[in-house]
């Protein structure tokens, strides 16, 4: 029997599972999905700064497309440490995207105008 | 001293401030918004995780997404004027003096005003932790402004104290940018924040929660060296190696200016007493968001702005009649209520928030009148991490009396 | 030029005196120093000056009622407490004179209090008051009513310590003086029971004279030179500070009756508008300025008992500061050492020392004079300097002005106490390369938020206007960080 509490939606419902797979105390069927998804593997979404030169802001705030497994999410802000973006960006923009992982802007960005 | 004039003035732009001007300027309203940053979002542009947006907009946002969804909608209408990297200094007589650059003193003579100026930490100093004062010590909203608006880390080896939403929060982002986050240590017997940040904050890496735990010392003269952390219960103490501490040890309204005008502040609170339209005491001034309540989530801030926001309109417009007022009363297990008091006639009963003092599982909120009980809800759950909101029954509104929010329940 | 914090050019010369220390009493002896036609310079171990026991105390201008008469601390009391309203003046340093009341919680002490009064008569300060609990209650509204009367002292004053050491420092280096700081004396080389060479981490200083006013540390600084004439003992207060809206509790510097040995846990209004209390009394290393909870609660409790409407969740700091006493002669020792004849020994500088300084700074002079030093005036002496204007005091209109005159005054950085980014410029030019210097000189970071609002935005802003990197900017020198880098390489 295992107790996992979802992490949806900020009830945080827990969810019992039991040997035989019978998934029970989930207020919505995202609770279900959720811990479906939790036993073959945690994965979570990604949200991290990277640097961006020439706008209104030092860093912008992206997010992961897809969620990625647990364990990989230090290494990966490890790996994209180093890159750089240009403004003018766009909430919504996929600002990199190697294959593997791909990140979204979660803000946009202005460019700023020498004066 | 430049000098403007207008319908509504809102003090900060932060998620309370766009929701409310954005309403109150959908209703027609000339509003000017006083933010002072550079840009709008308020504390949103820096809470850069997801979990907003949820039961609002049905879609789960990071914190700029969401404010940027405001943001947008805001600056489309031609009748609110927003007034960036502008502090509001003081408040005379429906007049509100600010600062800024471009303008120097700026007068804004206003019909209503919104404050929605959001909330400061608590600091060690406040705590009075013993021992030294180094560099090192940060509260944790503001060591998240320095990572995620000035891209600067704090710190290699950290201790959080406080398992408030913003201490676990900082715990996630600090270990993923590399940093060693040795644990959380959290002095009640329960977290202070929302159970899934528990658990996608500190669970799912390891950082260990100490409950009953603080911080008893602090070492290092120039830059922190290490802590001391006490188990309350046995008071057992150890060491530990760290060159930096968060501290996520409560918000406090921050009510500065507020006080300088005389509104009336709820000792509960911390903010201001407010009717159901999120008028204070001083006729034409609202209050919503962490300024009259410290809220847990974003969704809740812009509801309750709206709310506001109307009210401005409303005020101004003299829609309302008011012919009687009555309390509403924090009874038994219940830590506060907002609002604090009803304008009656209502047409519909209004949605009240709260917080159990503690927390409890199979509990009933309760509504009393004149020693009458009402069933209000009743929840598997109630913590003091997660507000509660609840609909009045329309029979406590009928009479004159003072209504009392009660609970009762098992203790968790 | 500004002050050579970092300059280490001209380190070669010889001085005429060089003074060793830049706390309140090193700086006021720096600036009295600068009427004459001398080269002076001024060496100090931190970043910056006034951070030693002048940051930490109860930043009181005692009258000199107290010092046991004939003592020199009753002598240069009652001479630095007469200099101190015109020295304020001309400096821009705040100064109010609040008067002071000492307690007395039962009917036998008003003999204490009596004692007290003759002893300042002594001293030549006559403006004492025994009152009783009808007067005391309407001076002090929410006194206990356990007290029973108090000795009324009309000219006891506040001030702002390290406020006073800057401005000590800057007018001494408009008129010449220069301040090297960040830099440590470590030893001396002696030829004939004199100084020749003064060792510091940053190299080498020659001087005709050495003035050490060292604080905690001046015995050693004798010690190095050869002169174990006296010894220090580091003595710890202990202090919490309140919130500005109960900065009113009190509207006097509310006393004990005093010890054999202190003057007692005081609560005190600080010139900002805060409320102070503190000082306990411990015997501890020279390094130890922790704050303990036993020292909290003995400062908290006895304050309590006196102003019992004292809220306690309005504290928004805590501190401890290190008294340099000399515990055998039980007075300061201000003389020629006995044993090097170049040197003279500034040392067991406590209570009261910060209300001596400016009468010490003019004793040190006439030592020097007595042992020949020609002191020629400086004709092109400035005597006035002006403080950092304060956007925070400044009326509407006054505001207008300076901001459109210079719009870095339009953005404030610390909103609990409203300070601005022209503010926090004007301090840089003036030598300010730390938070806390910045703090020191603006106040910003000491308001109820405690720098959780400004220092995210003061530390690129510092990095920016010092031109270096944003880990390089620190809380107080040395290694104190703020910052290891960016988050992104």
């Amino acid at each position: 029997m295992k107790i996992l509490t979802c992490i949806v939606c900020p009830v945080g419902c827990k969810i019992k599972i039991d040997e035989e797979g019978n998934i029970q105390g989930a207020r919505c069927d995202r609770g279900i999905n959720f811990v479906r998804k939790e036993l073959l593997g945690s994965e979570r979404i990604l949200t991290t700064t990277i640097r961006v030169e020439g706008g209104m802001v030092k860093v912008l705030p992206v997010k992961s497309k897809n969620s990625i497994p647990k364990e990989k999410l230090r290494e990966v802000v490890r790996k994209i440490s180093s890159i750089s973006v240009k403004a003018p960006i766009r909430r919504g923009d996929v600002v990199y995207d190697d294959g593997e992982i791909s990140l979204i802007a979660t803000r946009s960005v202005e460019e700023v105008k020498d004066v | 001293m430049k000098e403007i004039s207008t319908d509504v003035v809102v003090i900060g732009g932060g998620p309370a401030g766009l929701a409310s001007a954005l309403r109150a300027g959908e209703l027609g309203a000339n509003v000017v918004l006083i933010e002072r940053d550079f840009e709008l979002g308020g504390i949103l542009n820096q809470c850069i995780h997801t979990g907003f947006g949820l039961s609002l907009l049905g879609i789960e946002m990071t914190g700029p997404e969401y404010a940027e969804t405001f943001i947008e909608k805001l600056i489309s209408l031609s009748n609110i004027n927003v007034l960036l990297s502008t502090m509001v200094l003081d408040i005379k007589d429906k007049v509100v003096y600010g600062v800024n650059r471009r303008d120097g003193v700026i007068a804004v003579k206003t019909e209503a005003i919104v404050l929605a100026m959001g909330c400061r930490e608590r600091t060690r100093g406040a705590l009075g932790i013993p021992g030294e004062r180094p560099a090192g010590i940060f509260t944790a909203g503001s060591a998240q402004r320095l990572i995620n608006i000035e891209g600067l880390m704090p710190g290699k080896r950290i201790v959080i104290l406080g398992s408030g939403d913003i201490g676990m929060i900082m715990a996630r982002r600090l270990f993923l940018e590399g940093a060693e986050v040795l644990g959380v240590l959290e002095k009640l017997p329960y977290p202070g924040g929302l159970t899934r940040n528990v658990v996608q904050c500190l669970e799912d890496f390891d950082i260990p929660l100490y409950l009953n735990h603080t911080i008893s010392e602090i070492k290092g003269r120039y830059r922190v060296e290490g802590v001391v952390a006490e188990n309350l219960l046995t008071k057992k103490r150890f060491s530990v190696d760290v060159d930096t501490i968060l501290l996520s040890v409560g918000l406090i309204p921050e009510n500065e200016l507020s006080k300088k005008i005389g509104v009336q502040l709820d000792p509960r609170t911390g903010g201001p007493v407010v009717d159901q339209y999120r008028e204070t005491n001083i006729d034409g001034v609202f209050a919503c968001g962490n300024v009259l309540q410290v809220h847990d989530l974003v969704d809740e801030v812009t509801r309750e702005a709206y709310i506001a926001g109307e009210g401005a309109v409303n005020y101004i417009s003299r829609k309302r009649r008011v012919e009687r007022i009555i309390q509403i009363k924090a009874g038994e297990n219940v830590r506060y209520v907002v609002p604090q008091r009803l304008s009656l006639p209502i047409d519909t009963p209004p949605y009240i928030y709260f917080r159990p003092q503690e927390p409890f599982k199979n509990c009933q909120i309760l509504g009393k009148i004149d020693g009458k009980e009402f069933l209000l809800g009743s929840y598997e759950y109630a913590r003091p991490g997660e507000m509660i909101k609840i609909r009045l029954k329309r029979e406590l509104l009928d009479s004159n009396l003072d209504i009392e929010v009660s609970l009762i329940g098992e203790k968790e | 030029m500004e002050g050579g914090s970092k300059t280490q050019s001209g380190m070669d010369k010889e001085l005429d005196v060089l003074i060793i220390g830049g706390g309140i009493i090193g700086t006021a002896i720096a600036r009295e120093l600068a009427r004459y036609k001398l080269e002076v310079a001024l060496v100090e171990k931190e970043a910056d000056v006034g951070w030693g026991t002048t940051k930490a105390n109860s930043a009181i201008v005692h009258t000199g009622y107290d010092p046991k008469p004939g003592t020199l601390m009753a002598k240069l009391n009652v001479e630095g407490a007469r200099l101190y309203p015109s020295i304020c003046e001309e400096l821009d340093v705040p100064y109010k004179r609040i008067g002071s009341l000492v307690l007395t919680p039962s009917e036998e002490g008003f003999k204490t209090l009596e004692q007290l009064k003759e002893r300042g008569k002594i001293n030549g300060v006559i403006d004492l008051e025994i009152i009783t609990q009808d007067r005391l209650l309407e001076l002090e509204p929410n006194i206990s009513k356990d007290i029973k009367g108090a000795l009324f002292v009309r000219d006891t004053a506040i001030t702002s310590p390290v406020e006073l050491a800057i401005a000590f420092r800057e007018n001494a280096e408009k008129n010449g003086v220069r301040f090297i700081l960040d830099t440590t004396v470590i030893g001396f080389e002696i030829e004939d029971r004199k100084i020749k060479l003064i060792k510091t981490d940053k190299g080498y200083l020659r001087a005709k004279w050495v003035i050490n006013s060292a604080g905690i540390y001046s015995d050693e600084i004798a010690r190095l030179a050869g002169d174990d004439s006296f010894t220090i003992t580091s003595v710890k207060g202990e202090y919490a500070l309140f919130d500005k809206e109960v900065g009113d509790i009190v509207n006097h510097v509310i006393f004990p009756l005093p010890t054999e040995t202190s003057k007692g846990i005081l609560v005190l209004p600080t010139v900002d508008g805060n409320l102070l209390v503190g000082p306990n009394e411990h015997i501890t290393t020279k390094e130890d300025t922790n704050v303990t909870e036993e020292g909290l609660t003995e400062i908290l409790s006895f304050a309590k008992r006196e102003i019992p409407s004292l809220p306690m969740n309005m504290i928004i700091t805590v501190f401890a500061g290190l008294r340099a006493k000399e515990l055998k002669r039980n007075d300061f020792v201000i003389e020629p050492s006995p044993l090097v004849e170049n040197l003279i020994n500034v040392g067991g500088i406590q209570s009261p020392g910060l209300s001596s300084a400016p009468g010490i700074a003019i004793y040190v002079t006439e030592i020097l004079k007595d042992k020949g030093v020609k002191l020629l005036q400086n004709p092109k002496f400035i005597p006035e300097r002006k403080a950092i204007r304060r956007f925070a005091n400044l009326s509407w209109e006054e505001r207008s002005k300076l901001i459109a005159e210079d719009p870095n005054y339009g953005e404030i950085i610390c909103r609990c106490e409203y300070v601005t980014v022209g503010e926090v410029m004007e301090a840089v030019r003036r030598g300010a390369n730390t938070l806390d210097g910045i703090k020191f000189r603006t106040r910003a970071g000491s308001g109820r938020c405690q720098g959780g609002f400004c220092g995210p935005r003061l530390i690129p802003l510092l990095s920016q206007l010092l031109e270096v990197s944003p880990e390089e900017i620190t809380k107080k020198g040395k290694g104190s960080k703020l910052v290891i880098g960016e988050t992104k390489r």
